[in-house]
């Protein structure tokens, strides 16, 4: 019989202790989770570190260790499906660019405030250069003891943070400066989705991967766009044998509707408990946040919805009554609880480890506190 | 007809000064020492500008987090929520709570530089109070917090006129064109611009970005201001030019959000075209939005060009 309720993560948690400035305080924080964390190899690592010249020497081994640290991290906590928090990673936007051909970086710009990422261009037809995820992947297989899902940024979304210096030069002659937008960024997306992302997820399912995730969080920023995202999903995984994810957070989700019903797609993995209160409760009033699985129960009941019953940009832990009622009230909604996954809003990147892990403990105690309420 | 070239907004910081602001945020920099390197860094963008004929001059905003953020930092009966998306950019501000607006203080000193403008004619960029307030969680009626921020907001430009003698004051208005507001919410945002501008006697323009144009008109013709200024990456020009403007106009050309850089000759005709059809007093060339959304490098070769876009304009006409 189906587990009710697998608990699983979204992708990202912060840098392990010993991937930022090596001191005696991280010495020590890396003993302390090696210990607490099982991890093998313990010993060779500390070794390693205490010697700067074999920290030089051993960077490859250094970022294996961290993903090895990050699948333990998970599966200690409990987790069904784990991935290495993406620790090989430098984030979801400049990590992948950096194998795509006719791409250039140009520069900074800003977020918010003091936050920016490196921003590039499109200076002709995307084409990957090597798949990027696949190292990280082997590893993960080689040293997972539970199921592993892969996350990787959608081409929507790549191609939205970016800027367009091929496709757009083609349709500027156009009288109508919205059409050849729109024209352009239907071809880059298309491509990159064709070109990039689905040869990158046939290397990963070529080499055993089982669960993609696809990350598409600048989809409803254009809700008229909707319908170009959910197509370069299909072209992504056309005909690819895995179970297929889509992770979008912080977002109007009522943009996804109704093409969302189009996605050759097996989850939705999404954000609530940032719009959630953090009284326990099924009620509607207690649990604001989940209203929108309600559409899904309209538009995809056949979907797995994976809502997000942990906030993963405050430092409160949720207990596991609070996690539990989320769940309930989520299955209720849902009106079907085997399409109920128990998962984080987002990465826990922003969290330090201490925090996230007893949001993750409780991720799956509250998980099996629900399956009891069905048993 | 007066042809000139200027910005319309935030001019984006570089990648140090980024950091300046994030070091200032964890306490490891000084207020007084991120205030040299902005001005160090604002220095620059006037020179820029300056240098390559801008009729107006801005000091970049350098030190705005976002259109709203000095306003809602500075004023009485507003407080800061969380994030909340800058239309469909990939850039966030922090939503303003309105209670009951009222100014407090002036931005002056904080985010305006006025020893950097001495002796320019420089422009002061303020938000349209009709998207400061729908931008906005509004806690009062929305029409009688509309006229607060109005009232508001024509005191800070009363100041700061009769302070730096400004050439120009712009209103940022892309709520206006983002999408189609019904005939009273138009009228509404025309009453506080009138009142925004009240008392103020150097150019006035409206700036309308991140929307098609055609959504405020012809209801935009009505409104007491100079100079109207248009996105033309979502507006289409010849559609643009069957409406007769009186006064000045602001092509917005050049793309402000992508570092594709746009040819000159084909940018050349679409002035062309309009012109075919339309005599404005003052023709100023733009770009179609703040500069913010690109790396600095890229935006100083777009400054350059609209620059020379426009010298091309005036010898044409010429």
């Amino acid at each position: 019989m189906k587990k009710l309720f697998p608990t699983q993560e979204v992708g990202s948690l912060s840098r392990a202790p010993f991937l930022k400035k090596i001191t005696e305080k991280t010495l020590e924080e890396t003993r302390k989770w090696g210990e607490r964390l099982g991890v093998e190899g313990l010993d060779r690592l500390l070794e390693i570190l205490r010697n700067p010249a074999e920290v030089q020497r051993n960077m490859k081994t250094l970022y294996d260790y961290a993903s090895l640290f990050a699948v333990r991290f998970f599966e200690s906590a409990g987790l069904d499906v784990v991935w290495d928090g993406e620790q090989k990673r430098v984030e979801m936007y400049e990590h992948p660019l950096r194998f795509v051909r006719n791409f250039r970086f140009l520069g900074v710009v800003k977020v918010w405030d003091g936050e920016f990422y490196r921003k590039g261009a499109f200076t002709g037809p995307p084409q990957l250069i090597e798949p990027y995820h696949l190292d990280e992947y082997l590893y993960v297989k080689r040293v997972a003891r539970r199921r592993v899902k892969v996350p990787l940024t959608g081409a929507y979304t790549l191609a939205d943070w970016s800027f367009d210096e091929y496709y757009l030069s083609k349709y500027l002659m156009l009288e109508d400066p919205v059409e050849a937008r729109r024209r352009a960024k239907q071809e880059l997306v298309i491509d990159l989705a064709r070109n990039v992302i689905r040869p990158n997820i046939l290397a990963l399912v070529e080499a055993g991967a089982r669960r993609i995730q696809v990350d598409e969080p600048a989809v409803t920023s254009k809700p008229e766009e909707v319908p170009l995202m959910v197509e370069a999903l299909n072209e992504s995984v056309k005909g690819i044998n895995a179970v297929i994810t889509l992770h979008v957070c912080y977002s109007d989700y009522s943009k996804l509707f109704p093409h969302i019903a189009e996605a050759k797609i097996h989850q939705i993995s999404i954000e609530c408990s940032n719009r959630d209160t953090r009284e326990p409760g099924i009620s509607p009033e207690k649990r604001p946040g989940f209203k929108v699985v309600e559409l899904f129960r309209e538009y995809t009941p056949w979907m797995e919805v994976a809502p997000g019953v942990i906030d993963v940009h405050t430092d409160f832990v949720e207990p596991p009554e609070l996690v539990r009622d989320r769940l309930l009230y989520a299955s209720k909604l849902m009106g079907d609880e085997s399409r109920i996954i128990a998962c984080n809003d987002c990465g826990l990147r922003t969290r330090s480890w201490e925090i996230a892990y007893e949001k993750e403990r409780n991720l799956v105690r509250g998980a099996e506190l629900a399956r009891r309420a069905y048993s | 007809m007066r042809v000139g070239w200027f910005l319309v907004g935030i001019y984006p910081r570089s990648e140090g000064l980024i950091k300046g602001f994030r070091a200032l945020a964890k306490g490891r920099l000084s207020v007084e020492e991120l205030r040299r390197r902005v001005l160090e860094e604002a220095e620059r963008v006037v020179r820029l500008q300056s240098d390559l004929g801008a009729e107006y001059v801005i000091d970049g905003m350098l030190d705005w987090h976002d259109l709203l953020r000095p306003f809602a930092e500075t004023w009485e009966g507003v407080e800061l929520d969380g994030l909340a998306r800058w239309f469909d950019n990939n850039t966030f501000y922090k939503k303003p709570i309105l209670r009951s607006p009222s100014r407090r203080a002036s931005i002056m000193g904080r985010y305006l530089h006025p020893e950097i403008l001495a002796g320019m004619r420089s422009k002061l960029v303020l938000p349209d109070p009709y998207t400061f307030t729908a931008l906005s969680e509004v806690k009062a009626r929305f029409e009688d917090t509309l006229f607060s921020v109005a009232e508001a907001l024509n005191e800070e430009a009363r100041e700061i006129y009769s302070k730096l003698g400004l050439g120009q004051i712009q209103l940022s208005a892309p709520y206006l064109v983002w999408r189609r507001l019904g005939e009273d919410d138009l009228e509404l945002a025309k009453q506080a611009v009138d009142r925004v501008f009240k008392g103020i006697g150097c150019e006035r323009m409206i700036h309308l970005f991140f929307g098609d144009a055609l959504n405020v008109l012809p209801g935009i013709l009505d409104f007491s201001v100079d100079v109207l200024g248009f996105d033309l990456t979502l507006t289409n020009i010849r559609e643009l030019a069957e409406y007769s403007v009186d006064g000045g106009v602001a092509l917005g050309l050049i793309d402000g959000r992508n570092s594709l850089m746009e040819r000159e000759e084909p940018m050349l005709r679409k002035v062309e075209s309009y012109l075919g059809r339309n005599e404005p007093r003052q023709l100023y060339i733009t770009p179609s939005c703040d500069l913010e959304f690109l790396p600095p490098p890229v935006a100083e070769e777009k400054v350059r060009l609209i620059s020379r876009i426009t010298r091309r304009v005036r010898e044409e006409i010429a």
